[in-house]
C-alpha cells in the first residue's frame, strides 16, 4: 500500500512536472487572435509618457475608439538580435513541408544583418505598402532605397538608424579622431573604451587591419572626379561593403584582425556596451568608441558640467545600422500594419525622437522643424529657463538670447556663416525641399542626422554564415581571454606558496621544529 | 502524515533544481541541430580561451581565498575572544554589508576607485580585491563560529603542558579550527572563480573568468559550449567538496560551525 502511495505521488509529480514543460513548449506567449497585437521591441525604444503609457497604448486607444472592434496591444521587449532570434527559433509552428506557419509575435524590430536572416530563412511576411501612406509620405527616401537596394521595400520598414563613431574630449584633436588608429595610440593607453558587442567589434577589427587600403580608397573617392584612380561612390560603396564584411578571406584574414582587436584591447581602459558612457563623462577616457545614440546621449549629459565632447566617423569609414519592423510569417498583418502607419505619422515620430533620441526615418517639415529649433520662446516662463540652463551648465538667471544661442550651440547647430561651421544638406535624407542648416562639423546634430558624405562612407552590417559566425565569435572570445602567462604564472606562484605553507605545517607538527622547552621543564624521551 | 509535508520541497527540488541540471546536461551533450555530440567538451580541452579563462578564474580565487584568510583569521579570532557586547558590534559590522545587494556594492566600490586613482589601474588586481571585498564576510562567519565553539580548557591545558604561545597556535588553536578554515575556502573560493560582475565592473571586462567565459557562450547563443562548460564547474565543484570532506557527516559538520 505504501509504494503503491509513492508510486502515484511519483507519477502526480511527473505528470506536472510534463504539464508544466508543455506549457512551457507550447509558446510560452499568447495565442494568436485577429483582435491581439503581440508587438516586441528594443528595451527603451519607443515613447513613454510621464503616466507610463507608451506609444503603444496610445495606438491601442485610438483603435478602440475609432474602430467597432476592439483590440489589445501585447508589447514586450527584447535585449541583442541574437536573443529575438533564438526566441523565435524556439518558439514557432511549422507546416508539414518545414516551412514557418507561426510565432509568438505579430511585429518585431531587428537590426538590419538580422532582418536579413530572418528572411534567408524564411520567417518574414511581406507588408503591403498600400496600407503604409504615413509611411509611403514621410518616409526618409534615404532609408527607402536603402532598403529597396536589398530587395527589402515590403519586408521590412525602417524605424531609426545611426552610425558608429568616436566620441572624444579635448584631450584628443580632431585630426586624431578622424581615423580609427588613434584607439591603438600609445598617448591613449588605458584612456579608450572599446565595444564588446562581437558584431561591432569585429567591424572595429576590420576598419584597423585594412587601414591603409581604406584610407586610400577613402581618397579616390574624394578626389577630382579627373583625377588618377578617382572611383565612383558606387564602386566605393561596393568595396567598402566587400571589406567590412569579409570574414577570414585572403584579403582580410582572421589572424589580422585578431592581432589589431588585441593590440586594441591592450590599449583600452575598458570593454563596454553601456557603461562607455559614464566612463566618457567622469573623465576616465578620452576615446569612447560609441553608437551615435549614445554618442549624443553622453554629449548632453556632459554639457551640465560645463564641458563638451564631439563625434566623429574616421574617414577610412565606419557601419552605418537602422532597426526596422518585420512581420514574422503567420502574423496579425492587419493590426500590425495599422501599427506601422500609427508610429509613421509625423507627431509619433517626433515623440519617439523625443523619448528615445535615435534617428527616426520619418521625415518631413514637422521633423525637420522639431529637431532644428531647440531655442525657447519669449513666452518661456522662469522655471523652463532655468532647467534648459541647467542643463547646459549655465546659471539659472542667463537671459533669454545668451541661453538660446547657447542652447543651439550645444545641440550643434552653428550660425550661417560662422567659422569652423559647415552647411549641411540634408536634402538626401529628407527628400525635396530646404534641408540646409549650418552646423559644427562634430557636434551632436550631425551625430544624429550624417551628412550625405558621412553616409557614403559607412556600409552596413550583413549576416554571417553560421559557421563565419563561430569563427568571429571564438576569435573575440580568445581575444577577450586575454594574457595566459599573466594567470599561469600567479596561480604557480599561489600553489606553491600554499604548498609550502602546507609543507612547514606538517613539519612543524611532525615535531621538526620542536622548540626548547619552557623555562623549569625538562624534556623527557618517549 | 508528517512525511507529506516534504512534498512541497521535493517539487520544487524536481522542477528548479534536478529538471535544470538535466536540461544543461541535455545542451553540454548535444549541438546546435539537437543531435548528441562531445564536440562541445573537446572544445574545452582544446580551445586555449576555455584554459586561459580557467586560469584565471583559479588564479583570481586562489589569491583572493589567500587573502581573505589572512584577514579573515585573526579578525574572527578577536571576535571569538573579545567580550560579549563587543563581540555583537563588530559582527554586525561585517555582516552588515552583506545586506546590500552586491552588484550595488560593487558599483559603489567602482566610485569609490575613481575617487582614489584607483580605477584605471591593473584590472585583475582590482578584480581581486574587489572579490576579497565581496566575500570576507562568507570566510569570518565559518571562522568565528568555529572558534567561538572551540574549548578554551584545551588552550589552558596546552599553555599548563609547557608549549608557548606559537606552539599552542599551530599544535592546538589551528587544528582544531581547520573545519572553519575548510569550510571558509570552499564558500570563497567557488563563487570567486565564477562572480563576473566583478570582473566586468571593476576589472573594466577586461579579464575573462569562467563564469563570464558562459555568458560570452550563451550571449553568442551557443549554449551548448556554455553549458559543457558550466558542467566542467560542477565536476571541479563535487571534487573539491569530495577532496575537503564536504559530504561527510553533515551534523558532526554544522557542530563544528561549517556553514554547508
Amino acid at each position: 500500500m505504501r509504494l503503491f502511495v509513492r508510486f502515484t505521488a511519483l507519477f502526480a509529480l511527473a505528470a506536472l512536472v510534463a504539464g508544466l514543460a508543455a506549457c512551457g513548449g507550447g509558446g510560452g506567449g499568447s495565442q494568436k487572435s485577429a483582435n491581439v497585437l503581440r508587438i516586441c521591441n528594443w528595451e527603451d525604444y519607443i515613447y513613454v509618457d510621464d503616466d507610463g503609457n507608451s506609444l503603444a497604448d496610445e495606438f491601442e486607444d485610438w483603435y478602440n475608439e475609432t474602430h467597432d472592434n476592439k483590440i489589445t496591444v501585447e508589447y514586450t521587449t527584447f535585449g541583442t538580435n541574437e536573443i529575438l532570434f533564438n526566441n523565435m527559433l524556439l518558439n514557432n509552428t511549422k507546416d508539414g513541408n518545414g516551412n514557418y506557419t507561426g510565432f509568438e509575435y505579430d511585429l518585431v524590430c531587428p537590426s538590419d544583418y538580422m532582418i536579413q536572416k530572418m528572411e534567408e530563412k524564411g520567417m518574414l511576411e511581406k507588408f503591403d505598402l498600400d496600407k503604409l501612406d504615413n509611411y509611403t509620405t514621410y518616409g526618409s527616401p534615404y532609408m527607402k532605397e536603402l532598403f529597396e537596394a536589398h530587395g527589402w521595400q515590403d519586408i521590412a520598414i525602417p524605424y531609426t538608424l545611426g552610425t558608429v563613431g568616436i566620441v572624444y574630449n579635448e584631450n584628443v584633436t580632431p585630426e586624431e579622431a578622424s581615423s580609427w588608429e588613434v584607439m591603438l595610440s600609445d598617448k591613449f593607453w588605458n584612456r579608450t573604451t572599446i565595444k564588446d558587442s562581437v558584431r561591432d567589434t569585429y567591424f572595429f577589427g576590420v576598419a584597423l587591419a585594412k587601414l591603409d587600403e581604406l584610407r586610400e580608397l577613402y581618397k579616390n573617392f574624394t578626389s577630382e572626379e579627373d583625377a588618377d584612380g578617382h572611383i565612383s561612390k558606387e564602386f566605393y560603396a561596393g568595396k567598402l561593403a566587400e571589406i567590412f564584411n569579409a570574414v577570414d578571406t585572403e584579403d582580410v584574414p582572421l589572424s589580422l584582425v585578431s592581432e589589431k582587436l588585441r593590440l586594441a584591447k591592450n590599449n583600452s581602459f575598458a570593454l563596454e556596451v553601456d557603461s562607455g558612457k559614464e566612463d566618457v563623462v567622469n573623465g576616465y577616457v578620452d576615446l569612447y568608441l560609441a553608437w551615435s545614440g549614445d554618442a549624443i546621449f553622453a554629449m548632453n549629459e556632459i554639457l551640465s558640467d560645463g564641458k563638451e565632447l564631439k563625434y566623429s566617423v574616421p574617414l577610412e569609414g565606419s557601419n552605418i545600422w537602422y532597426d526596422g519592423w518585420v512581420m514574422p510569417k503567420g502574423a496579425n498583418t492587419e493590426l500590425a500594419q495599422e501599427f506601422i502607419n500609427y508610429i509613421c505619422a509625423p507627431e509619433n515620430a517626433i515623440k519617439n525622437m523625443d523619448y528615445t533620441r535615435y534617428t527616426s526615418a520619418i521625415v518631413g517639415d514637422e521633423v525637420f522643424e522639431y529637431v532644428t529649433d531647440v531655442e525657447l520662446g519669449e513666452d518661456a516662463d522662469a522655471d523652463e529657463i532655468a532647467e534648459a540652463a541647467a542643463s547646459i551648465g549655465l546659471d539659472e538667471d542667463t537671459d533669454l538670447t545668451t541661453l538660446n544661442a547657447a542652447l543651439k550651440k550645444a545641440r550643434g547647430i552653428a550660425e550661417e556663416g560662422e567659422d569652423g561651421a559647415i552647411e549641411l544638406d540634408l536634402g538626401y535624407y529628407f527628400g525635396d525641399g530646404d534641408y540646409t542648416l549650418w552646423v559644427y562639423p562634430d557636434g551632436a546634430f550631425i551625430a544624429q542626422y550624417p551628412s550625405e558624405e558621412i553616409a557614403s562612407r559607412c556600409t552596413i552590417m550583413e549576416t554571417f554564415s553560421d559557421s563565419d559566425n563561430t569563427k568571429v565569435n571564438n576569435m573575440w572570445n580568445r581575444v577577450k581571454a586575454g594574457d595566459i602567462g599573466l594567470y599561469a604564472t600567479v596561480t604557480a606562484v599561489s600553489v606553491g606558496l600554499i604548498a609550502v605553507v602546507a609543507v612547514v605545517f606538517v613539519l612543524i607538527k611532525a615535531g621538526v621544529f620542536r622548540p626548547r622547552p619552557a623555562k623549569g621543564y625538562t624534556k623527557v624521551d618517549d | 502524515m508528517r512525511k507529506h509535508l516534504c512534498i512541497p520541497y521535493s517539487v520544487f527540488l524536481v522542477l528548479f533544481v534536478v529538471a535544470p541540471i538535466f536540461i544543461m546536461l541535455f545542451y553540454a551533450f548535444t549541438d546546435a541541430e539537437n543531435h548528441l555530440t562531445l564536440d562541445n567538451f573537446a572544445l574545452i580541452f582544446t580551445d586555449i580561451t576555455v584554459l586561459s579563462a580557467a586560469l584565471a578564474s583559479v588564479s583570481v580565487a586562489l589569491v583572493a581565498t589567500l587573502i581573505c584568510l589572512l584577514i579573515a583569521y585573526p579578525v574572527a579570532y578577536i571576535l571569538a575572544r573579545s567580550g560579549i557586547k563587543r563581540q555583537n558590534a563588530l559582527l554586525i559590522l561585517f555582516i552588515t554589508p552583506m545586506w546590500i545587494n552586491f552588484v550595488m556594492r560593487i558599483n559603489a566600490l567602482k566610485e569609490f576607485f575613481g575617487l582614489i586613482n584607483l580605477l584605471d589601474k591593473s584590472p585583475y588586481i582590482n578584480t581581486i580585491i574587489g572579490m576579497v571585498y565581496d566575500f570576507l564576510p562568507f570566510m569570518i562567519l565559518p571562522l568565528y563560529t568555529t572558534l567561538l565553539k572551540m574549548d578554551k580548557n584545551l588552550i589552558e591545558a596546552s599553555y599548563d603542558l609547557g608549549a608557548g604561545k606559537f606552539t599552542t597556535f599551530v599544535q592546538v588553536i589551528l587544528p582544531m579550527s581547520m573545519p572553519g578554515i575548510v569550510s571558509g575556502i570552499t564558500m570563497v573560493f567557488m563563487p570567486a572563480m565564477t562572480n563576473y560582475v566583478v570582473s566586468d565592473i571593476l576589472g573594466r571586462s577586461q579579464i575573462t573568468i569562467l563564469g563570464k567565459l558562459i555568458e560570452n557562450y550563451f550571449m553568442q547563443t551557443n549554449w551548448n559550449a556554455g553549458a559543457a562548460i558550466s558542467m566542467l564547474l560542477l565536476a571541479i565543484m563535487f571534487v573539491s567538496t569530495w577532496l575537503t570532506g564536504g559530504f561527510k557527516d553533515d551534523g558532526a559538520q554544522a557542530a563544528r560551525g561549517g556553514l554547508w
